[in-house]
């Protein structure tokens, strides 16, 4: 069952088109990262996808009905931007934003304290918004996304501002419900945490969807023909077949290029001739040099030189 | 329906439970009673003082007739007025009356000499008594006989009457003119302080950063009106508590000096008195059958009307900037509207039928502050009072259109302040 089915989404605003049709498909379960440079439409689709906004023109379908408002309290989302009430109680705010995802006072009352027990913040439950430390309220914030157990979990940037032992905590949080088939649309530029949480990546650029699909079936299509060795002892003078060429070495290290369309067979073979190979592979590119190659190293600076604005 | 309702109740809640909220709705009636009571209080502590009077009569004729009071004893002396000036010197207590010498001319003075000002109150009270004194003697050196004038004296008072097909009833010209005014005052005042209130709401979730998390889970448009409506009701709440408080507290006042008030009044009450007392008493029923129940639904009416249209433009504003000075420059052409109808207020009251006063008491605008000074004024036609009303809906309707369009888009929007032509273009673009 697929959780999002998004079919031809197109979106305009007054000077660009935001969102160029885009169509993906989250299967239910799954940890996707949605990447993308600044301004590329991931807040765009994600404000459609949490019916802030409104396609111009194609679907979304939620668990395969189409996105309806009875959907919004099946959806946690936690915007980039994100704020509290400063004059009100802890527990009185979460109750109020449960309730409006239609819970029931009592069952949301239920929620909030199962939750600030979990996060720790029991004690704090009927002080002020504004009495809280920074990363308390940051906090709050997490459990009023995920307090009501929502099969869809819409995070952007979820880590921006945290201390350390926070982001472990939220981060632990995020894995626990992700292994309990929760539905995460993981929106960062933030490689390393796309690599660590997610299964499926979504690349979008000037609006449209530029690559989609399987981190490792990714990485594998954006494979360069590169070969790293480990060997027993270290490394002299290597022949290497026609062709091929040593990138970098270190003491039992090296990295090789193979001229295209050629297996790993004949190094091998070479190899095994000349030295004791302990640990034989293919280099895989990581996701950043994916990203430098699908839209520009341009746009990877500029964006971690500055945090998106909207 | 169930949003709205939960929106507006954590308005409502959150707000009525500001310290600032109970102090404002507390103290207000307090201090507004105390302007009533402070002028009571005040004459009461200043009747306490006494004086002992040296009575200077060049004429012999008006010292006798000078009765005690428990604030005045009168004492004549022969003494002429340096000497007693030198004798009462700074003792307080003691004062100097010099009445006049020729009783035969129009224009008499009498002097009141002491230590220090005597009360408004004293002052006044002496002078009704020397011009009472005063005038029987004139009446008397006029050859005319003391009954004969009693027979003549008399009050009058004109009293008008309005003709309608329900039958006569009575006016006061004057009553009406302030009741009509201080209807006006308060649909504006409750206008713009609750507007603003709408407009400084929706820019505290905005710079809050809240609002993207709450309209991921409610409609824009149920999240302004929830808050337009919360607003609304603590607006109705406050002024009920004032109206409950200031009532109360003036009969908590009557109560604890009233009967003390009355019986060191009692033995000085004369017919002049009883008098007027009764004139007040019927000036009172007439007021309580002018300002009917009719008065008080039209009230609540143009009120609520009046607070949906600015309190929406107001929430418009707060929308559609991030900064509270830019906040306070846009809402300037909302705020025209809003204070514009109160200059015609005295006009309108001069004549409430008037070419530019119905036009006024139409225009949604104006209509809240105009419609009800023209209806405690003067009888408006039912058909300009329906229309007003019509009207008035429907302009709640279109500028709450408006508002919502701005709203909708501004609320989202970070950076610089728009134009007010980029706000028109929200207005007509698609959702």
């Amino acid at each position: 069952m697929n959780l999002l089915e998004i079919d031809r989404v197109v979106k305009r605003y007054q000077t660009k088109l935001a969102v160029d049709d885009i169509s993906l498909v989250v299967p239910q379960g799954v940890v996707l990262g949605l990447l993308g440079p600044n301004g590329a439409g991931k807040t765009t689709l994600i404000r459609m996808l949490t019916r802030i906004t409104f396609p111009d023109s194609g679907h979304i379908r939620f668990l395969g009905e189409p996105l309806a408002e009875k959907h919004q309290a099946q959806t946690g989302y936690m915007p980039e931007e994100r704020g509290l009430y400063k004059k009100m109680k802890v527990r009185e705010h979460l109750v109020y934003l449960l309730t409006l995802k239609d819970f029931s006072p009592a069952k949301a009352g239920q929620m909030a304290d199962h939750w600030l027990g979990r996060m720790g913040l029991a004690d704090w439950a009927h002080r002020k918004v504004d009495e809280l430390s920074k990363g308390m309220q940051q906090k709050v914030q997490f459990i009023q996304t995920v307090a009501h157990n929502p099969p869809l979990l819409i995070l952007d940037e979820p880590f921006s501002g945290l201390d350390p032992l926070n982001a472990q905590l939220i981060e632990n949080t995020i894995r626990e419900l992700a292994a309990q088939g929760t539905t995460i649309l993981f929106s960062t530029h933030r490689m390393e945490q796309v690599e660590q949480f997610c299964e499926h990546i979504a690349l979008v650029h000037n609006g449209k969807l530029v690559l989609n699909g399987p981190i490792a079936d990714i990485r594998r299509r954006y494979r360069k023909s590169l070969y790293r060795i480990h060997t027993a002892e270290p490394l002299g003078t290597l022949t290497l077949p026609v062709g091929t060429h040593e990138e970098s070495r270190s003491r039992n290290e090296a990295t090789f290029r193979l001229p295209d369309g050629t297996g790993p067979q004949a190094l091998v073979e070479a190899l095994n001739r000349q030295v004791t190979l302990e640990r034989f592979e293919l280099v895989l590119p990581s996701l950043r040099d994916i990203f430098i190659e699908t839209v520009g190293a341009e746009n990877l600076t500029a964006e971690q030189a500055q945090p998106a604005l909207v | 329906m169930r949003k709205i309702f939960i929106v507006a109740a954590r308005e409502y809640r959150v707000r009525v439970r500001n310290k600032w909220f109970v102090v404002g709705t507390l103290l207000t009636p307090l201090i507004f009673s105390l302007f009533f009571v402070i002028p009571i209080l005040s004459g009461r502590i200043a009747g306490k003082e006494t004086y002992r009077v040296w009575v200077i009569d060049p004429s012999g004729q008006v010292a006798p007739k000078l009765q005690n009071t428990p604030e005045l004893t009168f004492q004549a002396s022969t003494q002429p007025l340096e000497a007693l000036k030198d004798s009462v010197g700074s003792q307080s207590g003691i004062a100097i009356l010099v009445l006049p010498a020729d009783l035969s001319k129009k224009q008499l003075t009498a002097t009141f000499y002491a230590t220090k000002n005597p009360s408004l109150i004293l002052e006044r009270s002496l002078t009704r008594e020397l011009d009472k004194i005063l005038t029987g003697l004139k009446i008397v050196q006029a050859g005319i006989a003391p009954d004969a004038m009693a027979k003549t004296e008399l009050e009058f008072e004109l009293r008008t009457a309005k003709l309608s097909a329900e039958g006569t009833h009575e006016t006061n010209t004057l009553l009406a003119t302030g009741v009509g005014y201080a209807m006006a005052f308060l649909v504006y005042f409750m206008m713009a302080i609750y507007g603003q209130q709408v407009m400084q709401g929706v820019l505290e979730e905005k710079t809050n950063r809240i609002v993207e998390v709450i309209v991921s889970a409610v409609r824009p448009i149920q999240l302004m009106v929830g808050k337009i409506l919360g607003i609304g009701a603590v607006g109705i709440t406050q002024s009920l508590i004032w109206v409950v408080l200031i009532t109360g507290l003036l009969f908590a006042f009557v109560g604890f000096f009233g009967p003390e008030l009355a019986q060191g009044q009692t033995q000085q009450l004369d017919p002049a008195q009883m008098a007027q007392a009764e004139r007040m008493a019927y000036q009172i029923e007439q007021a309580m059958a002018q300002f009917n129940v009719s008065l008080i639904f039209y009230f609540l009416f143009f009120f609520l009307g009046g607070y949906l249209i600015f309190g929406s433009l107001f929430g418009a504003v707060g929308a559609a900037v991030d900064q509270p000075q830019d906040a306070s420059s846009l809402s300037g052409i909302i705020v025209l509207p809003l204070v514009l109808p109160m200059l015609f207020l005295t006009p309108v009251l001069a004549n409430p039928n008037s070419g530019i006063a119905v036009w006024l008491s139409l225009i949604p605008y104006s209509s809240p502050t105009i419609m009800m000074v023209r209806l405690a004024a003067t009888d408006v036609p039912a058909w300009q009072i329906l229309l007003s009303m019509l009207l008035l809906v429907g302009g709640v309707y279109v500028n709450g259109w408006i508002a919502a369009k701005v709203y909708r888009v501004g609320i989202l929007l970070y950076g610089k302040k728009p134009t007010l032509a980029e706000v028109g273009r929200w207005v007509v673009r698609r959702a």
